[in-house]
């Protein structure tokens, strides 16, 4: 069985194919968030009325996953993520126990051939700490973790029309992460540690987009700016009105960063030795990514860095709720092929 | 007669002095190839290049894929590793990178699958050795274990893993998995390893070929006057590897100074102040032992040497009269017209196996080209007997022999494994070869059982360009559990906190009195001013009633 989870600070995913034909592919998603109530009675009655999954932490309930958005006006605090600052909370043990409850009930059970789970790392397979223990979760499933970039699998979903050649650029909710491949081959990455999130904060911030709890504390509300921001009427080439421009103005310090990022990893000796002056397609994705105007702002970035020569096209992904985690499928699929069964059965 | 041998003498000691001023080399391969090993010698000239694909073409890749160099040790201090990756095909012509010295390359190949036995590298300072893992066994420990090296579990080996396609750079545990292709740099993570950490890898690993000469392509001459001393050398017993063996085909030739781990160091008087190493071991310095004879005081060896020389002249132009008639036969020529003499061994090989699957029922199996092989040579010896009658030659160079045609078309599989071919019995025809051939392949799939391919799901072309249905799931998660701990719940979030009791204003306090004013902590450093100025507009008033004080 080979399956995929992607853990992202937005929503967990996980992709498998349950027949040998795989021509249906299962998909799970769950928003990787939690609510915390007060463990009242008439909150139990509530979410027992409704069969909505539950976790008692002591004197306080906390809803998680996809029943997260829908139980929060109870308490009118805002969710808060599992993967608190893009890594497994060290401080947070109900988040990390959540965590293992989500992978049970995402993962399917293993059969008796090569159990493989490719496996993205939030905020970036570079925190050891991270990778280690979403690694022992699903060791624990009976899986082999397979651990795998965000911006190296989307070249391997979405380059096939590129000879799996060129630029992506993953925009998550925490990071972002800018790759060079070359025919499926990672020639180099690089990490931007401001994603979707710190959008949504600042403009929130800017704006005063607030919500206030029955005991009168202020929270930033996130959910109402990414409702905002997800309309599609909104348009980073053309904004119109304040807020607006505001988005535009951070999402242009964020192009600023990824550009200047493309740079550095474009003059690097070894890129130049291996692509030359060859001009290269740049791949999107992230949920960030999804707003109208974002390609050609992020080519307007990429001229005033002064590397627009070497860009061939910037598109968007289509799905990029998917990507990731079908890419992380290939990947897995590609890497069972190579792998003798004798290796991983014992 | 002595004007004969004075120049005899000159010309060798001045082919010697060539191959002695070429600049030392030494490249491991490992991967999915043939013949994975290091590669080490003084037979590139100063100034003379080696690519990438010499020298995987030489360690017998098959097909195309990406081929990793990793230059330098493992990163140290969390630098980079330099390593490059590039694309390697049989049909590409350009010789694109340029290999130095001490480079590790590791070829993964993409389509297909390659019938190569796992094997990892090891490297301790400047040792490197290719370790099976069917021997080994597949996880760390197996190899600290066999190395004798205490290790816990807490125990950390820095490896390079290439099998993914992107090399990168792990700390593996001692329960983890070892991959085919991965690199274990044993000096980064416990010391280097002691001499009786060597001694016993050596041991367990006998008969595993360790060192190899390298056959630089475009340059054929220096590598046969290099091999030819060799040869000349140990027929006369003043190699310290076993001069009893009979030395049937450069293959085995090849093997058997591997296997041998007695050192092979030549000295040779008056010419370089050093000794020049050909086929060094894998021992360490001190663990060689010292020559058998030493030939700087031997007073027979002038005469040896000349002999040795005459009779390798002989060779030469009974050799080369036989391969110029053999290339003028009518069979061959169609197929080795257009290409040098190195390619044109190859394409005798590929020629003959087109020939062979023509000849049976089916197509014959990849695991059997090694027999298909085996049998072009054959062959092909049948066509020349009957074109060139040999008789003058096979009196003084018999099939065995370098430079007969049994070596000539052997020698092309030095890069991978050896079958030995019978040469007593007599020529097979097509249809015995067509038997062979099944027979060898079903025992292929035989040996291959006990590593059966993995059965994937063969719906990858879809999943690549995304034309598979995409069913969303619920997830089933419990309805009711208990957690231990408390939530930290959003903290980053929160604005400001609610008082508990509503302190007394401030606005005439002094500056010293005044308490710092909370300020919101963003994540980007370098935020634009204007979005810094809004950040601060709330506290707008009581910045403005501070800056009149002043």
């Amino acid at each position: 069985m080979i399956t995929a989870i992607d853990f992202g600070c937005y929503a967990i995913r996980s992709a498998f194919r349950e027949d040998i034909d795989g021509v249906l592919l299962k998909m799970f998603s769950e928003r990787s968030e939690y609510v915390v109530l007060s463990n009242v009675e008439h909150h139990q009655q509530l979410l027992d009325f409704h069969n909505i999954p539950r976790a008692e932490c002591g004197d306080t309930l906390a809803v998680y996953g996809n029943q997260a958005a829908g139980a929060r006006w109870l308490s009118r605090v805002p969710s808060a993520s599992i993967f608190n600052g893009g890594i497994v909370p060290p401080d947070d043990p109900p988040a990390r126990q959540m965590l293992d409850l989500i992978c049970t009930a995402i993962l399917p059970a293993p059969n008796h051939c090569m159990n493989l789970c490719a496996f993205t790392v939030p905020g970036s397979e570079r925190c050891t700490e991270s990778q280690e223990f979403l690694a022992r979760l699903i060791r624990t499933r009976g899986y082999e973790p397979l651990v795998l970039s965000a911006s190296d699998v989307i070249m391997l979903s979405e380059g096939s029309d590129v000879s799996f050649s060129g630029i992506t650029v993953v925009v998550g909710s925490e990071t972002s992460e800018v790759s060079v491949s070359r025919l499926g081959i990672t020639l180099a990455s690089t990490l931007i540690p401001v994603g979707a999130d710190w959008i949504d904060i600042e403009l929130a911030r800017q704006f005063q987009i607030q919500v206030f709890d029955e005991s009168g504390n202020a929270w930033l509300d996130l959910e109402a700016v990414r409702e905002w921001k997800h309309n599609p009427e909104r348009n980073l080439s053309n904004p119109v009105g304040e807020r607006e421009r505001a988005l535009s103005r951070l999402y242009r310090a964020v192009f600023d960063k990824i550009a200047e990022a493309t740079y550095h990893l474009l003059v690097q000796p070894n890129i130049k030795s291996t692509l030359g002056e060859e001009r290269l397609n740049v791949i999107c994705s992230g949920g960030a990514s999804r707003i109208n105007g974002f390609a050609s702002a992020l080519t307007e970035r990429f001229v005033d860095q002064d590397i627009a020569d070497r860009v061939q096209s910037v598109r968007t992904v289509d799905e990029p709720e998917l990507s990731v985690v079908r890419g992380l499928l290939i990947a897995g699929e590609l890497e069972a092929r190579c792998r003798p069964l004798s290796r991983t059965a014992g | 007669m002595e004007r004969l041998t004075s120049l005899l003498t000159l010309a060798f000691l001045l082919s010697i002095s060539s191959a002695a001023d070429g600049q030392g080399f030494r490249f491991t391969v490992a991967g999915d190839v043939r013949n994975a090993n290091t590669w080490e010698g003084n037979y590139i000239t100063p100034g003379q290049p080696v690519y990438l694909i010499d020298l995987l073409k030489t360690a017998g890749f098959q097909g195309e894929g990406n081929a990793f160099i990793l230059r330098g040790g493992p990163p140290q201090n969390n630098s980079l590793q330099a390593v490059l990756s590039e694309f390697v095909s049989h049909q590409m012509n350009t010789q694109r990178s340029q290999l130095s010295s001490g480079d590790i390359v590791i070829f993964h190949q993409m389509y297909g699958k390659a019938n190569i036995e796992g094997h990892i590298l090891v490297t301790a300072g400047k040792q490197r050795e290719v370790v099976p893992l069917d021997k080994i066994g597949s996880q760390l420990s197996h190899l600290l274990t066999a190395l004798g090296i205490a290790h816990s579990i807490h125990t950390r080996i820095p490896v390079t893993r290439t099998y993914h396609g992107t090399p990168k750079y792990y700390v593996v545990r001692p329960a983890d998995l070892l991959m085919h292709g991965d690199v274990v740099w044993l000096e980064d993570g416990i010391g280097l390893l002691d001499d009786a950490g060597w001694i016993r890898f050596n041991q367990l690993f006998d008969e595993q070929p360790s060192k190899t000469e390298f056959a630089h392509p475009s340059n054929p001459k220096i590598q046969t006057v290099s091999d030819e001393y060799t040869s000349d050398r140990q027929s006369h017993g003043i190699d310290s590897r076993d001069a009893n063996q009979p030395q049937t085909t450069a293959v085995t030739e090849t093997s058997q100074s591997s296997k041998s781990p007695a050192p092979a160091e030549l000295i040779i008087p008056a010419l370089t102040d050093g000794p020049i190493q050909i086929g060094v071991s894998s021992l360490p310095e001190k663990h060689r032992a010292k020559p058998p004879i030493d030939a700087a005081v031997s007073p027979a060896w002038d005469t040896v040497l000349i002999s040795g020389l005459l009779a390798s002249i002989t060779l030469i132009l009974t050799g080369w009269l036989k391969i110029y008639h053999q290339t003028t036969a009518p069979a061959a020529a169609a197929a080795l017209a257009s290409s040098d003499s190195n390619k044109l061994r190859t394409n005798t090989s590929r020629f003959e196996v087109t020939t062979l699957s023509d000849s049976g029922p089916g197509i014959l199996p990849p695991a059997s080209e090694d027999v298909a092989t085996k049998n072009s040579v054959t062959d092909l010896s049948a066509q020349s007997e009957t074109l060139f009658d040999s008789a003058i030659t096979d009196s003084v160079v018999t099939e065995q022999e370098w430079l007969s045609d049994r070596y000539l078309d052997t020698s092309v599989k030095n890069s991978g494994p050896t079958v030995p071919v019978d040469l007593s019995k007599p020529e097979p025809t097509a249809e015995a070869d067509f038997q062979s051939a099944l027979v060898v392949s079903q025992s292929h799939s035989a040996s291959d059982d006990t590593h059966p391919p993995l059965t994937t799901t063969d719906g990858l072309e879809d999943l690549l360009h995304n034309r598979i249905r995409v069913k969303p799931e619920q997830a089933n998660l419990p309805i009711r559990v208990t957690l231990y701990g408390r939530p930290a719940g959003p903290q980053r979030l929160r604005i400001d906190s609610a008082h508990t009791q509503i302190s007394s204003p401030k606005f005439m306090a002094s500056n010293q009195f005044c308490p710092d004013v909370p300020q919101n902590v963003t994540e980007l450093t370098d935020l634009p001013t204007q979005d810094v100025q809004d950040t601060v507009s709330l506290d707008r008033a009581l910045n403005s009633l501070n800056e009149q004080r002043r």
